[in-house]
Formats: C-alpha cells, structure tokens, sequence
C-alpha cells in the first residue's frame, strides 16, 4: 500500500497531485498499480505523455555544442530510428539524445578521456577489443560525413533524414553490419559508438542532457535516484508506485555523521 | 637524480584493502609507515555523497572510480603467438586506483575457501588420481591450511562486520548456513541481508531440487555495527549504486569505512598520495631492498628509503613491478621455468537468463552489491567429479545489485537490438526478469602468464605489463557444468524463458566478466614455482613482502577478497611475531 507522508523529510518534492498523476501514468503497465493508485490517490487515468510537433522543433533548434547543424540533424534523424517512440511514449529524439552525444563529444570523453590512445595501431582480433586510433569525436566528425556521403551517392543526392522510414532501416542495418565503407573508420565503428552513446543518452541522469523528464527511466520502469529501498527490499513481488526523481529533485536532510544528505522514497 | 626521503621503517605500494591493514597494524606496533597511493585522496564524505553517487553514467558506464587507462594499462592476447595489444578501453575487468582501491568500488561478496582449496593438487590427486589434472595445468597447493588462516578469516570478518548465517561452527552444521562450509569458530558478526524476490525464488527453486541455498555472506551491513576497530557502520539502504559505486552510507565494508581512519590517527602512518612507484631499489647484490622510487604529483622522482617494503597493489601492478625492479626469475612459458608472471588465472563465469511473466515483479533496482542467495553444492570438490572431465567448480546464485537501465534493459535472445520491437521489449521485461549468475574456478596453466610488453609503455614511458591468457579447455567444461545446473535450477523457478550465456572460448577483453584476476606472484613451498613463501615474503628479496591476489596459485569460484584480507593479517602477524624479532627469510627452502 502507498503511504504518502508529505511532511517526511523523504518525500520528493512533488505536489500530491503531480504524484497522482505520475502513479497513474504507471497504471497504463501494470493493473495492480492502477488498483493501488485509485484506491489511495484516487488519481484519473493518465494523459499520455505529450508528444507535440512543438518538441520536436525545438529539438532541432537546440544549439550544439559539438556537431554542426547538419551532423546534429543526421545523429537526430538516426536516433530517431534507433530508439523510435512507440505506444505514444517518448523515444529517443523527444529524450534529447542528441543534446547528451553533443555534450559527451564536447567533453573530456570526446578528447579521449580513459582511452589509451598510443601507438603503434594495429587491427588486432575480436578478442582484444578496440584498436582504432580516433577519439570518440573524430569516429562521429569522420564516420558522419562519410555516412552523409554516402547515403547521397547511393540515393540521388538525397539526406539520411528524407528517406523513407524503411530506408533509412536498410541504411542502418548496413551500418550495423559493417557494409558502408566509412573510411577512415573501419566496420561498424560509427553505429557501435552511436548505439551505445543513444542508450546512454537515453537512460543517464537527465542532467548530462539526455533522458528528458525521465522518459527513458518511465519507459522502462526505473525510479531513478531514490536509492533508498530498505523498507522495500523484503516486500516481494509488489510493484514499487512511485515515479522516478532524479539527482536535482533531491531535497537535502542530515543523513549519517550529520552529513547534508539527500534520497529515500515514502516507506511501503 | 631523485630527491631522498628520510628513512622509513616500512614502505607500503598501495592503499587497498591490504595497504591499509599493513599501515595500520605495523604502524601500531611502532614502526614510521609511509604508505604510496597511485591515485588520489578520497572519503566517504564528501567523495561519495548523495545525490551525486546515484549515477549509472559516470560510475558503471564511465568508470569514475576505475584506473585511467589512457596513462596506464595492460596488453593482451589470448596466446603467445599473437601481438599483444593494449587494453585500450575498460571492459571484461576494472582495475581500481585510488585511496582504497578496488575496496571501495567492490560489491562486498566474501567467502571463506573450503579445506580443499587449499591443497588443490594433492586433494585431487588422492581422491582421483593424478590423471585428473590435464598435463599443462600449473595449479599447486597452497603452502597453508586452512586452519592456519582461520583466525585471519575471522578477523576480517569482524573487521567488515560480515553478515552471514554461519553453515558450520567447529563442525556442527547450522541450518539454513552452507553445509559445505569450512568449520569457523565462530559466527558471523551480522545477520543476514534481507533478500529480495529474485533471489528468494532462487532458493526456493533449489531447495525443491534438494541443493542447499544460503544467504550469501555480505560486506554490505544488515544491522548497525562497531567494527574490530571501534568504527561504526551504518545499514544498507539496498540503495542499487553498489557495485562500482563508493557507498554513501558507511554501510559497505571499506578500508575508508572500516581502518584508515584508525591509521591516519597514528603518527607514525603517512599517506602519500599521487605517488606513482617506478621500481623497487635494491642493494647491489641484489639481495635486499632498499626501498622505492615513485613518481609525485609534479613528475619528480622521488626515492623513498625503507627497511621493509610492502607491494599491496592490484595482481598486475605487484608483478609489474617485480618484474620493472628486477626481482625473481621471470617466468619462461617455453621452458615452464621462472616464476614471475607465473599462474595468472581469471575466473569462469557465465549466467542464464530468465524471463518471467508480467505478474512477477522483480524490481531489480532495489538491490546491494553482496545481495544473493547461493548454491555451493557445485563448487571446489563439493560433488565428485568422477568422469566429469575437469577439476573445479563454481557457485550458482541470483544476485540483485541493482538495475539502473543503460547497462540493463533485458529482452529475449533474437530480439532486434532496436527500433520499435526493442522499444517495446526492453519495456515489457525490465521488471520481470532475473538473471542466475555461476562464479567458476581459474586454473592456472601453462600458457596463461604475465610479463613485460616489448612496445607499449605507460604515461612515464615505463614498459606495460603484458597479459597472455584464454580459459582452458578444463575450465570451459566446469563452466558448462555448472551452468547446466543453473539452468535446471531456473526452470524450476517457472518463468516463461530460460536462456543460459555459457562461457566460450576464446576469452575476451571486451564484455564485462569478473575483476577477479589472481596470481603473478604465486606463494608456494618451493621457490620453483613460487615467487613467496607460506608467508608472502619474497624468496629472492626477504625484506620483501607482497600481498593480495597476487600470491594466488589458481582461482577457486570464490570473490577473492575475504581471502585477500585473511593472507593480509597471517602476513603481518608473521612479520610482527617472527619477522621484526629476527629479520631474515621466515622459511628455508
């Protein structure tokens, strides 16, 4: 059962009708969760998360930091497929991914941060693992200017981004597999560093960019930075309620040693 | 020319776990410590604090607390045919660095070895002959018994505040503890966690097939505790940011958790930190050290006179640096001769991945980094292994440390890897899946061996340790084993979908497996095959003294640390009672 005490020191800071909302959202995964939520919040049944042509604008009018309008447009229109919306929920592109990959590549990880990147090169076997010699900048500067070009000379001239929705598939699946030659970049450089980059950006703290309103976290049902579930652990099989928080929506309180410290959802 | 230190007593290569204990005890019985950290200076507060240790990102994905790789890093290959390369980016295991060490991103998972581990040849050797070991396998007994350490286990118990449900105290088995258990004299200083869903329908399952589960003995407390040291440790929040995570709450075992404070009170402990040991120095002979030199924050070489020295790095640093000083035959894979290098092993694992229905709610984001129920009826010589084919074994367990999505979003075996199906799969299953990890044992063979990289060098143009391993065919048929056994164990906990993830060959640096890498400096009775004696005391060097995995001849299935720190307190008691009486080598060959 769901006991909200909104005085408690723990209690994320969110209005009981933000939380009603937010447990109802859940409801459209889990029918216990619907029965729990009606009878304690009796909250309505959930709007779908708003997916308005608006976002997406201003996504693609965010300012880059990193990629150059064009590349911001094609790393958009891929993630787009990668982590496509589905079932009206957000995906990929409404979670800002492009914003995180932009941000990552114009950080200390884009200039080769914890990579050993000192000669000499050599290509090496599956099990050794990565040998190329780019930082994670200079795979998405080289790998997407080649992408572009050659999507143009295979398409008439046309853009990743104005294909059809099942082209732009095929163009990823022979990304995927290594059958675009990208050179400088070997293989499927490019798409394994993009996948990975988009589940990051997809799933990370919503502070490095990404993971807008916690869409990704809700997606799949991760409460984020509670990071408190003592009174939970032993509860079996009953479905945590509440809605993620992230690392900003912490409130502070002293915590062991007197420290100024800050999580913990309401006990179950 | 390096700067001279003043003398010291005791010179201590890294702030781990054993670097701390060493410190902190042979600073206490009066020696002036000066203990070297690589990396940097951190604590419980502020550097692991709430709400900014809640991060998958840069903890788990961007390995905040892990070595840097791009300054230093090891090569690899799988044979000796093959170039070695290095390990550019961290993947199938995370080298820690820093105040603490691995101590302070590990889960906390710690077991007693059984009897038999111990004396590994022998013990198989009389029950089945010694043709069950294949002709290239390096593995030899300890030169301990169990027994012997048993002390030092409990003092580490008591020092991490283990909570546990003891199987066997002075040889009276307990019920609901590991029957298979070696005799402790005592029991756990804590209860058991609590255990989530998951693993509770795990030890059900197995319970049913007539195994035996237990809890599995944690770091991670269960109840408020004063360690050994006087300090106090707090509850678990089962907060799921465990597990390449520093704890926030005092509540996983440390070594800033549970002695540094202790020895930083001691004026005659120093920490240094940002001090980056190049070599051992010796005397001319070759035959004593005289102490370190070490690289400071600025680039300066600095030397740092000792009387004793104390190598209590991670397994690759203590054999790098051995082999960078010039101490003990390096190990000779043609001729099998040499002993530097020598019994590197890793450790098997493999999972098997079930997915349940939607009714069943796994909640895997609640969760502590030791938070599991096990099996060990398939581990060591706890079964026969008549016409199995291999020596070893593993543990079988769900384990639930948490499940922030990046690094774990479950879908099906054939699942497209995105666009909508992916979208919808990674959905419907998060919260309904749970995943039975085996921990199997390493042996140590032949071709499996450490020494220096011919090309590559580290940030101070110091030559990489090169790492040439694969699993050996033996240890590919125990992990198949065991995993059949977890599947079997899987379907009995009824979920809709079963996929085991054997282990194959060859081995990989890429997907994550286990940090536990033993061996290099193999402690033995024979200085053939042995870089120490029965008390970590370098054969060749006796004022030197190493600890940690390194002094491993093979790997069991176990998480390696309660034994780390067990050998850690048998080696400073030796030095303190015998060492410090009479300095000179404590074993003759």
């Amino acid at each position: 059962m769901i006991k909200r005490d909104q005085d408690h020191p723990l209690t994320p800071r969110r209005s009981v009708e933000e939380q009603a909302a937010e447990v109802a959202r859940w409801s459209a995964l889990s029918r216990r969760a619907v029965l729990v939520a009606a009878a304690n919040v009796g909250a309505a049944m959930a709007v779908p998360f708003p997916l308005t042509p608006q976002s997406a604008r201003a996504q693609a009018q965010a300012s880059f930091a990193f990629f150059s309008p064009d590349e911001a447009a094609l790393v958009n229109a891929i993630v787009a497929r990668l982590l496509p919306s589905v079932d009206g929920k957000p995906g990929g592109t409404e979670a800002g991914v492009s914003t995180y990959i932009d941000r990552l590549l114009a950080g200390p990880f884009g200039r080769g941060a914890m990579v050993y990147l000192e000669g000499p090169f050599a290509k090496g076997t599956e099990s050794q693992g990565y040998q190329d010699r780019f930082t994670l900048a200079e795979i998405y500067r080289l790998g997407l200017k080649s992408l572009a070009e050659s999507v143009a000379q295979t398409n008439g001239g046309q853009r990743f981004g104005s294909l059809s929705p099942e082209a732009q598939d095929g163009v990823l699946r022979d990304l995927e597999g290594g059958k675009i030659d990208l050179q400088p970049l070997f293989g499927a450089l490019l798409f394994e560093t993009l996948y990975a980059h988009a589940l990051e950006g997809f799933f990370s703290d919503p502070q490095y960019g990404g993971n807008r309103d916690m869409v990704g976290w809700k997606h799949v049902g991760f409460p984020g930075s509670y990071a408190a579930y003592a009174d939970w652990i032993g509860q079996h099989g009953v479905r945590f309620p509440l809605a993620p928080i992230s690392i900003a929506d912490h409130r502070g309180h002293e915590g062991a040693m007197g420290v100024p410290h800050a999580h913990g959802p309401a006990k179950p | 020319m390096a700067e001279r230190m003043p003398p010291v007593d005791v010179v201590v290569v890294g702030v781990g776990w054993t670097g701390s204990i060493i410190g902190k005890e042979l600073a206490a019985a009066g020696l002036k410590v000066v203990a070297l950290e690589r990396g940097r200076d951190r604590q419980t507060v502020p550097d692991f604090q709430a709400p900014a240790m809640h991060d998958e990102l840069k903890y788990s994905v961007q390995y905040g607390l892990m070595q840097d790789v791009a300054r230093e890093t090891v090569t690899f290959r799988n044979h000796a045919g093959e170039t070695a390369l290095p390990y550019r980016r961290i993947g199938s295991f995370l080298p820690g660095t820093g105040v603490g060490g691995a101590g302070v991103h590990w889960s906390g998972a710690v077991y007693r070895y059984t009897e038999s581990d111990f004396k590994l040849r022998s013990h198989y050797t009389d029950r089945y002959g010694p043709d069950i070991f294949a002709a290239d396998l390096t593995v030899q007994d300890w030169p301990l018994t169990y027994a012997e350490l048993e002390p030092s286990y409990d003092r580490f118990e008591r020092l991490c505040g283990i909570g546990g449900q003891a199987g066997n105290i002075g040889g009276k088995l307990q019920p609901g503890g590991n029957p298979f258990e070696a005799p402790r004299s005592r029991d756990f200083p804590n209860p058991p966690m609590t255990m989530p869903y998951a693993s509770a329908l795990f030890g059900k399952a197995a319970a049913e097939l007539g195994y035996h589960p237990f809890p599995q003995p944690s770091a991670n407390m269960s109840a408020p505790y004063v360690n050994s040291e006087g300090l106090q440790l707090h509850p678990c929040e089962y907060c799921g940011f465990c597990s390449n995570f520093g704890c926030e709450h005092f509540a996983k075992a440390s070594p800033q958790a549970c002695i540094l404070p202790v020895a930083l009170k001691n004026p005659n402990f120093s920490l240094r930190t940002d001090a980056y040991v190049l070599r051992i120095t010796k005397t001319p002979d070759g035959r004593r050290a005289t102490g370190v030199i070490y690289a400071d924050g600025q680039g300066r070489e600095i030397e740092q006179p000792a009387d004793l020295v104390f190598l209590c790095a991670f397994p690759f640093n203590n054999t790098r640096l051995l082999l960078l000083s010039g101490i003990g035959a390096p190990y000779d894979p043609a001729s099998g001769t040499g002993v530097v290098g020598r019994n590197f092993a890793y450790q098997t694992t493999s999972s098997v991945s079930l997915f349940f229905d939607d009714s069943v709610n796994v909640n895997p984001f609640m969760g502590a980094g030791a938070l599991a129920v096990t099996i060990d009826d398939f581990n060591g010589d706890n079964f026969d292994h008549t016409g199995l084919g291999f020596v070893g074994g593993g543990y079988i367990q769900i384990q639930v440390v948490g499940g922030a999505p990046i690094k774990y979003h479950p879908a099906p075996a054939g699942t497209p890897r995105w666009g909508a199906d992916f979208m919808r799969a990674i959905a419907g299953h998060y919260n309904h899946h749970a995943s039975i990890g085996t921990s199997g044992s390493s042996m140590a063979h032949r071709g499996a061996y450490l020494d220096l990289d011919p090309t590559y060098k580290d940030a101070w143009g110091q030559p990489l340790l090169r790492m040439t391993f694969d699993f050996h065919d033996n240890d590919i048929r125990m992990s198949r084993f065991i995993t059949d056994k977890g599947v079997e164990i899987g379907k009995q906990m009824g979920p809709r979908l079963v996929e085991p993830n054997y282990r194959t060959k060859p081995y990989s640096v890429v997907p994550y497996q286990t940090s536990h890498v033993v061996g290099g400096t193999a402690i033995g009775a024979d200085p053939r095959t042995s870089v120490t004696n029965r008390y970590g005391q370098s054969w060749d060097v006796p004022n030197l003294f190493i600890a940690g995995a390194s002094l491993f001849p093979q790997n069991t299935g176990y998480n390696p640390t309660l034994t780390v720190g067990a050998m850690t307190y048998w080696t400073v008691d030796a030095v303190k009672a015998q060492y410090l009486k009479a300095p000179g080598p404590l074993v003759t060959p």
